[in-house]
Formats: C-alpha cells, structure tokens, sequence
C-alpha cells in the first residue's frame, strides 16, 4: 500500500478508499490533530477556513526516475513553497506532511486572528464556550492580544428557523451548515448571501428552514452562530455529564450522547457518529423529545388506585393471574430485548396465554422498516425495538387475539396486562380504546413509567424505569442489535417488567430468564464507535 | 512605429461589427482554412508557433492550455470565452466585443474544432450590456451564414455558442468562479487542482479563454503561427492590446508588438502626460499589479518578462497613469475600497483581511491612521496572498503594499496631519504573542 508520512509517522492508504483519504483524516488516525473549522467528514470539502494549512512535500526525483539523495542518504524532499490545506489534499505515495513547524503554527495564528478580528468575544454569555472550536484553537494559537482596532462588523438580529437561534455575530463562515442543509437535509433554502465581509447566512427572504434535522447544524457549528433555542441559557456545558445512549424515539436507533444534569434531568440530546446508523446526525423529532424521560414519571405503585409497596402490588399482581382464565397482554416495543425474552417467557410458560401482541402502532402491524418519506433518518416505526419484539415472537399464538383484537373484544378477556410507554401516551386514540377496554375486564395490571389517565381504572400499577433508566439492547428496523448501558442512574422507586414478572415463577423458571439476559447481552451487538463532534 | 494593428484592424469602420463588413476585410477566411485545410494537430502546431500567451491577465502560453484537451475523451466539452472584463482599468474586451465580435466567434469555433470542443459560452460581465447585445447579434448572424451549429461549412462539425450576462463580480474574472457562477452557483473560486482542462464546466473538460485570446487566433491562422510570434519578442509572441487611461493626452486602447519600449509607447503614440505635466507613477497591467514609478521605467520593454523585472505585471495591459500631482494615499484608499467590495468572502484570510485592509487605509486616509498602521499592513499582507483559495489575496496586498513602499512618505504625511499625528510611537500593539507574555 502506498504511504505518506506525517511528521515522522508513516500512514499507510488507499488511494482507492471511500471516502476518498486526505491529509486531515491520515493524521487523525495516528493521532495527529490538525486544527480545521469548515471540514467535517460528513460533508463535502470546502476548504474554506485555511486553518488546516500544513506543509506538503514530495521526494525529489532525477530524470531518470531515481531519488535526489542529500549527503547522509536520505532522499531530498522538496516542500511546495505555499501551504496546503491538509482537508482538501489527497495524499500520494512518499508525500511529507509537516503539521507543527514554525511556518505551520504560525499561520494559524493568523487565521485565528483573521477568524477573531470580527468575532464578538463574548464567550460568557455564549452557549457553546466550553465546546467551542474558535474557543480551544484560540487558547491554542491565538494571539495574547487581537491585533484588530476596527469597528468589528455586526450582523442585524435574524431569525431563520424555530429550532435554531442565530447569533450571526459569531459566525466564522465555515459554511458547514448551509452545506448541511444541501448535502444531508437536501433543503436549498439556506445558504451564504450577500458577499466578502457582509457574507451572511440567510435563507430566501420570507422563507425558514423547515428540514427535521436542524438539530445538526448547531452540532456542526463549530462557534456559537447557530444555538439550538431548547438549549439556550440551560446550563453552561461543563456541568453537564455526557453520556452515551441510543435515541428511542423511532426505530432507527441513532446513536447518541445525553447530556444530564446534577439533578438527572436530560438537557439536551447530540448524535454520535455509528457509519452503520446515523452517520454523524440525528432528528430533530428525536432530539427534543427528551421531556418524557423527565417529566410526568411515575414513582411508585398502585393498588385500585391507592400507593401501594412493591410487594403489595406484586403480590396483588400474581393473584389476579393465578385466578384469570384468559389473561392478554399488550407488550411494548420500547422495551429492550432482555426484557422482551422475560415477558415472552412469562407469557408463554406460565400464563400459557395466546394474547400477546407487541403491535400497537400501523407500521408495526405491517412491519414497516422503511424512512418516513421526506426524512433522512426518521423511519415509520415509532418504536425502538418492534424488530427485537418480532424476534422474540410476542405475537399471538393459536387463536389469539392481536392488540387491536382485543382491545375491540374485551369481554373475552378477565385479565389484560399492558406494558405502557411514551409512544402509547403520545397517542390519544390509543388511550381512549384501552380506557374502552379496561372498563369491560375485570382487572387491569398497567406497567408505565409515566403517570396515566388509566392509573386509576387499573387494579394494580407498576412504575417502571423509562427508556434511560434501562440497560440492555435493542433491534433497529434494519435489523441491528445495538446494546446500550442506562443513561440515567434508575430511581430505586422503580421496577422493571423482569423483576415483576419473576416473581409468581417458579425458581427455574426465573433462573432461566437470568441466564438467557446473560446470554443476549454477549450476542452480535454493534459496539458504539467514537464519537465525533 | 511598434503600433501594429492585428485585431484592432478596421476596428473603427461604420458597421464593421455587421457580418458583411468584418468579411468585406477577409473575416471568417482562416475559419476556412483551418476546418478545409488544416488538421487539428496542425492549428495546435501553428498556436504553439505563435508563442501567444494568455491575455487576460496570467500570460499562460495558448498552445499549451490547448494540448491539455484530450480531444478523443467521450462525452461532451466546453470552450468558455471569459468576457468579464473586470480588472479596473481594463477596457480592451469591450472594444473588441463592441466593434469586431466575429474576431471572438471566429477564433472559438477556431479553437473548439481544434479541441474537439460541443458547445462554447461567452461570459460578459453583467454591467458590458452593449458589448452584450452585440455579442448576440454577431452570433445571430453566424448561425445565419452557418458559422456556427450543426455541420459548419459542410465539415460535419457542430458547435454552439451561447452569451450569458453576469451578475456584476469581479471574482467572476476568475475562471473557476466564472463556471461556478455559469452553472447558477454563487460565484466562489474552486478549489485546485483539478484544473478545468479535466474537471470544468459542469466537471467536464473545458478551456477558458479571455476575450483578446480568441480574437488572436484567427490572424494567426490566416497569417501563419510564425508571422505572429515575429511580431512579438522571443518569449511572447505577436500583439498585444494596452488601454491607457488617466492622466494621459490620448487614452484609449492601442495595439502594440509585444517588446515595444515603454517610452515609444507612452511618449509618441499615447501623447505623454496630459498637460505637459511630470509623471510620477503608472500601474502598468490593471489595478492588481504593484505601481512603478516613474524612474523606474527606464529602458522598460512592453512585455511579459520586461515588466515582471521591474517587480510588476503586465496584467490586462490596463496602463494608469498618475502626474506629479497625484495623491497616491486616495489612489490606494480607491482601490481597496474596490477590493474590499468585490471579496467574495468564501476563505477566511480574504474575506476578513480585506476589509481589514480596508479599514486601516480608509482610517490613514481619514486622519486617523498611525505609523504601527502601515507595519500593520505589512504584517498581515504576508498571510493574506499565500492563504487564500484564489489569486485575490494577492491581488489586493501586493498592490497595496507597493503604494505604501513606493510612497512611504505620503501616507506618513497623511499619518502626521492627522489626529494621532503627535501622539504616534511606532510600536505596533497587539504583537505580544503567549510565549512573550510572562506570568512569573
């Protein structure tokens, strides 16, 4: 394989890879950073921002094609006398990149001092100060002291989009977001007007940005120009712990990182790069769809409507299933599959019932996998794990009846058991027929780890941790198991579908269930890769 | 007389720019001859010969911007005749687009048979609206006489040629700006390689042309590669149009033979100073090429490499003359004021360096300039031109930082004079760096 070397390192590549190799991505993979703004792997190159100017050299040849050696034998490297922007050049075989001398280094506090002449400085106040590119690069190479005496160009406040807040005044230019929006989102609205120093992002005039994935242009924004407006004055950034997770908002399971303040409240969801899911992006559906993990929860247990231990409900629970003859269950997709198998045990071993059923949503019933139309990554299934639950064969066995059965034919049920999420709450008709439903059977045992409208009609609720609160896998509708560890410490009120259901088994038969969650968890999980930001 | 008239010929005639006057003086000849009688390895043999070299400001030699085309290479190829005369000062395309279109028609088809080119566009800047409807008009005609279309003069060749009408930006002056803007983008440079021979006009091969190039070649062909490049001096061939203009008694466009002596030019043809006044200083190429000074055109030739010894460019061959009474402070404040109008704003040292550039000169020339200023200038200049995605930076620091070397002592006047005059130091602030500052 040809090989270039970097400051000393040798990098192999392959001139025929995709994406097509360049200078900035061989030096990252060995560990060598090159500071840049308007490159992002996820876009085009647009080599705009020449913060990544490095030094590019070549061996020196004879006519004959042989080596110019200097006198201790090593071949002579003619360097090309302007730098070069280490994004846009493609590397070729005995190439010498220099990316820390004096000429390099020194460049780079000049184009920091260029992007900072008209930069507004005004780090307190601004959401991105602490993940901020211009910030780190300029306590790396900025100038002490600006070198700018001018009145700094000031932008007219402008507002192009409900999700984002602009701040133009911040704006370096880096075009990663006008990019994005042609690129990934496919919307044309967006982009660079005017010209030079008046250069100004704006979409057409009267026009917004309407695209679900604006969300990402604030990520992308390398300064504080675009600030999500959910986000804006929350919290400064450092107080926030980052953790890693899978967003459930919809059955594509785009990789994530949760930001959680001191008090365990979600403020904010990012993407995280996963080539096989999401790239580097994500919605804006699922992005701020992060209320239901901090709101509204249900913290303890009913029975007939009145706060009851855990072991009270539990107790009630297994009582009502010992009696009931026909017993259904409505199982959630926004389970993980370690809690699914449990259920699906449960269900099939021990209450021996035909009722079982995951499919509350259309694009479930037709098992649907595809992208929403119009969308990049929003798929039509609203529920994270329907491939998990399909897998696991939570459908209705011999003569059982589906969900819409047997929310339609109540009266042939004693006993109906329902694994309540968010996406069932978000949907009203939904709700109304189970309140239908529930006054016709006997007793209800509602699983939910919100507070519901069907709290009080049920004979025994149980909190149950939300999608944060759990640890396990799920299956995206293209079929990848994903396994994720809980982003939110769960609250020791709460208590999962496993540990409920264990209960009235017999001990084997929960001792099965521990040692195939064992086994799942080793199973061909995609391991979340590094995330870029 | 160096005065040599190759495409300026019968220029001013009434109606010249109509088809039958432009043949009535042989036009459309060496069109037949090089598609009845010459091969295209032969017409590219005969433009290498002429040692013509790009007029549009670069002097790229023709002949090897030619040969870049692979002629066999499937699927379609672009001529594009870049007529966005820009460059301030500049005003010979406009003569020729006004007066002799069929000169350019002529030398694209010329070129586009030659290459094996499909189709051509003519882009005109968006203010030349005369020189636009003529343009029109003359390739109305040639499509009429067969000239251009399908199957010109019975050979089996086709070519279309097609006008567009920028939007009024300078950077369009720039070929790959100039295809962006042609495919409806906005008007930034490319990034290069790859150059346009591959990766051009809607990605395909393509060669960019100025206006005064293509209306070199078809004299060329007539007359011979050789008869052209005598005309000229051994490393540039044939003529050259010079548009004079400022304080001059006879401005105008004039074509002279490459290696003309400056004074020849200057003093017999253009009348010298107007007024009988003293020079001080001409730009000779266009606003982006750094001033000489008077004294220093002594001895200097009309050409390429004469004028690059004197430290400047022979540009567009726009020559701005200043008389001794010249203000060369407002001269440079003018001029960025240009430039700092026409950034395109797509690379950061540009963008910001040009109105910064800007600033400080429009402060000197305000009375609030300080002697740090003009270091100021110099300090940043040296990472503008070298940092930028096209020949910009450069454009506007190099000349800037001429009129303040040539013409120290004026800004420092303007500098004195001014509010801070008394209070300067010299020091220049802000060039502490971190490693400088001590925290013990």
């Amino acid at each position: 394989m040809p090989e270039i070397i970097i400051n000393d390192i040798p990098v192999a590549f392959d001139p025929k890879g995709s994406p097509k190799p360049n200078i900035m991505e061989l030096a990252r993979s060995v560990g060598v950073e090159i500071p840049g703004f308007c490159y992002h792997p996820g876009l085009s190159i647009s080599g705009n921002c020449r913060m990544c100017m490095v030094e590019v050299g070549m061996p020196t040849r004879e006519k004959d094609g042989s080596f110019i050696k200097d006198e201790s034998g090593k071949v002579k490297i003619s360097f090309m006398p302007k730098l070069q922007p280490a994004c846009y050049q493609e590397p070729s075989d005995g190439m010498v990149i220099r990316t820390e001398t004096e000429k390099v280094v020194t460049n780079r506090k000049y184009i920091m001092e260029f992007l900072l002449a008209n930069h507004p400085l005004d780090c307190p106040e601004c959401d991105q100060a602490g993940e901020c590119a211009l910030q780190d690069y300029s306590f790396q190479y900025g100038f002490s002291q600006s070198k700018f005496f001018e009145e700094k160009r000031t932008y007219e406040s402008t507002n192009f989009s409900d999700v984002i807040t602009p701040e133009l005044n911040r704006c370096i230019h880096c075009d990663r977001c006008s990019r994005f929006s042609k690129e990934i989102a496919k919307e044309y609205t967006f982009t660079r007007t005017w010209r030079g120093n008046s250069t100004e992002l704006a979409t057409l005039p009267g026009d917004k940005i309407t695209h679900n994935y604006q969300g990402n242009m604030v990520d992308i924004c390398p300064v504080g120009a675009l600030t999500l407006t959910d986000f804006r004055f929350k919290s400064r950034t450092w107080f926030l712990k980052q953790k890693e997770g899978l967003c459930t908002s919809c059955g594509k399971g785009c990789n994530t990182v949760y930001a959680v303040n001191k008090e365990n409240k979600v403020l904010r969801i990012k993407p995280r790069y996963n080539k096989d899911v999401n790239s580097y992006w994500m919605c804006d559906f699922g992005r701020l769809r992060y209320a239901f993990f901090n709101e509204n929860r249900r913290r303890n247990s009913l029975v007939a409507g009145n706060v009851a231990t855990p072991a009270a409900a539990t107790e009630k629970a297994a009582s009502i299933l010992r009696q009931a003859k026909n017993v259904g269950v409505i199982a959630s997709a926004g389970e993980t599959s370690e809690s699914l198998q449990a259920l699906s045990i449960f269900v099939k071993d021990v209450l021996k019932t035909p009722h079982v059923d995951y499919r509350v949503h259309t694009a479930q019933v037709e098992n649907n996998t595809s992208i929403k139309s119009g969308e990049v990554l929003l798929v039509n299934d609203p529920y994270p794990n329907s491939q998990g639950a399909r897998q696991l064969n939570l459908l209705p066995g011999p003569n059982g009846m589906s969900v819409a059965e047997m929310l339609k034919n109540p009266e042939k049920l004693d006993a109906l058991l329902v694994v309540c999420d968010d996406k069932m709450i978000e949907t009203p008709d939904f709700i109304e027929a189970l309140l239908k439903a529930a006054a016709k059977i006997k007793d209800v045992i509602l699983f939910s780890p919100y507070v519901t409208s069907l709290d009080d009609k049920t004979s025994v609720v149980f909190p149950l941790p939300s999608a944060l609160e759990q640890s396990g896998t799920f299956v995206n509708v293209d079929g990848i198991s994903q396994s994720f560890a809980a982003v939110i410490e769960p609250s020791p009120d709460v208590i999962s579908v496993p540990k409920v259901i264990t209960k009235p088994m017999p001990k084997t038969l929960a001792q099965t269930v521990e040692a195939l969650k064992r086994q799942m968890a080793g199973q061909d999980n995609v391991k979340p890769t590094g995330a870029i930001t | 007389m160096a005065e040599k008239k190759v495409i300026l010929d019968h220029i001013d005639d009434v109606g010249e720019q109509a088809l039958a006057a432009y043949q009535a003086h042989g036009g459309y000849k060496a069109l037949e001859k090089a598609m009845k009688q010459m091969t295209p390895a032969q017409i590219l043999e005969e433009i290498k010969v002429s040692n013509l070299r790009g007029r549009g400001g670069a002097g790229f030699p023709a002949g090897i911007k030619w040969g870049f085309i692979n002629r066999e290479a499937p699927g379609p190829k672009y001529l594009i005749c870049n007529a966005d005369e820009g460059e301030p000062g500049t005003f010979k395309d406009r003569k020729i687009m006004t007066s002799k279109p069929h000169i350019i028609i002529e030398g694209m088809v010329i070129a586009a048979y030659c290459m094996g080119l499909d189709a051509g566009y003519i882009y005109i800047r968006g203010e030349f609206y005369e020189p636009y409807l003529a343009m029109d008009k003359a390739i109305e005609e040639a499509y009429a006489k067969g000239y251009l279309g399908k199957n010109i003069l019975g050979t089996g060749f086709n070519f279309d040629l097609y006008t567009y009408l920028g939007a009024g930006a300078y950077i369009c002056g720039d070929e790959t700006a100039l295809m962006n803007s042609l495919e409806g983008k906005r008007g930034y440079p490319r990034l290069k390689p790859p150059f346009p021979a591959q990766f051009g006009l809607y990605g395909r091969p393509t060669t960019v042309h100025n206006v005064e190039t293509f209306s070199a070649v078809a004299p060329i062909i007539e007359n011979g590669g050789k008869w052209y490049a005598e005309l000229g001096t051994p490393k540039s061939g044939g003529t050259k149009l010079f548009g004079i203009s400022g304080h001059v008694e006879k401005p105008g466009v004039y074509e002279l033979n490459l290696g003309t002596p400056w004074k020849e030019f200057f003093e017999d043809i253009a009348g010298g100073v107007k007024g009988g006044k003293k020079l001080k200083a001409i730009i000779p190429g266009g606003s982006s090429t750094p001033v000489l000074l008077a004294e220093e055109l002594d001895g200097m030739l009309l050409d390429y490499e004469s004028i690059q010894a004197k430290g400047s460019m022979l540009g567009t061959g726009a020559v701005i003359v200043f008389d001794e009474t010249t203000d060369m402070v407002k001269v440079a404040y003018r001029a960025m004021k240009f430039y700092a109008h026409e950034s395109c704003g797509q690379c950061t040292p540009c963008r910001e360096g040009c109105d910064w550039y800007y600033d400080i000169i429009s402060r000197i020339y305000h009375g609030e300039g300080r002697v740090e200023d003009l270091d100021r200038l110099e300090d940043l200049g040296k990472y503008i031109g070298p940092n930028t995605i096209c020949a910009f930076g450069d454009a506007f620091v190099t000349p800037t930082l001429a009129f303040i070397r040539k013409f120290r002592g004026e800004f420092l006047e303007y500098i004195r004079k001014g509010k801070y005059g008394q209070e300067t130091t010299g020091a220049l602030p802000g060039s502490q760096t971190k490693s400088e500052v001590s925290h013990a």
